[in-house]
């Protein structure tokens, strides 16, 4: 198995489950004013208008996906392959998680 | 500008819809051998062939989709909160989560495609399902609310 086959599966885990997470425990990197163009490590005053935190959930996901995929060199091999495999289980997780915080908006 | 782009991320999104819907197509239903109706040749195609394709345009729609956010945000996300159309808003919110781990299974999906015909062959299955779903859920979605306040904004 390549080392690129054996980072890949856990870049996506991780990156699903980080921003699965992001979500509910605002783990954003950064939020984007667009009001004002501006962006900020953490919250601002309301006179700066709503924020944007969808970009910052991607980066703390695709942040920690890369750094988790390159410390996959120390997983064992047989480890990373059973990973390849069922990794799509765990973006199918987040998508089910997500859409149950979701329910508020329908009720 | 925003029409311009909203228009762009839609035909990028027609596109993307069409090659995932081919590929998820072959995989799930495979034709038969023998003369093919109309359905059948949608489904006759070499799968794997759109792989690249599909990552291109699931990329260059989400980069657009992340350019017109802004403006979302200010015009038409407040205006929904105004009227208090929360499905719409609600839709919208699955509608981003959706494209953003679609973002991060487009790794996985190559690496499933690439593999010979035989390896990971349920993963394939099931991810591009996934894929074709997200890309379906964030086109109605988004059409959706383009209808309640889209251009003009």
């Amino acid at each position: 198995m390549s080392a690129l086959s054996r980072a890949i599966p856990i870049f996506t885990i991780v990156y699903s489950v980080l921003y699965a997470l992001s979500f509910p425990y605002d783990l954003q990197l950064f939020m984007y004013y667009p009001a004002v163009a501006e962006f900020h490590i953490a919250a601002q005053p309301a006179t700066l208008g709503p924020p944007i935190n969808w970009y910052g959930w991607i980066a703390t996901a695709a942040i920690g996906g890369v750094i988790a995929s390159l410390a996959g060199w120390l997983v064992p091999e047989r480890w990373t392959a059973r990973l390849a495999t069922l990794s799509w289980l765990i973006p199918l997780g987040a998508m089910l998680f997500l859409t149950y915080l979701a329910k508020a908006w329908f009720i | 500008m925003t029409t311009t782009l909203l228009i762009f991320h839609m035909l990028v999104t027609v596109l993307l819809i069409g090659a995932l819907t081919h590929q998820t197509l072959a995989i799930w239903w495979p034709v038969a051998a023998g003369p093919r109706s109309f359905f059948g040749s949608f489904r006759a195609v070499r799968a794997g062939s759109y792989t690249n394709a599909v990552i291109v345009l699931y990329v260059t729609a989400a980069i657009a989709g992340a350019l017109l956010y802004p403006d979302y945000r200010l015009d038409v996300r407040t205006f929904l909160e105004a009227t208090r159309m929360k499905a719409a808003n609600g839709a919208f919110e699955i509608k981003e989560h959706f494209a953003a781990l679609g973002l991060g299974m487009l790794p996985i999906y190559w690496l499933y495609w690439r593999k010979s015909a035989t390896e990971y062959v349920g993963s394939r299955r099931a991810i591009t399902l996934m894929l074709a779903f997200t890309v379906w859920w964030n086109f109605i979605v988004g059409h959706l609310l383009n209808n309640i306040r889209g251009f003009g904004i």
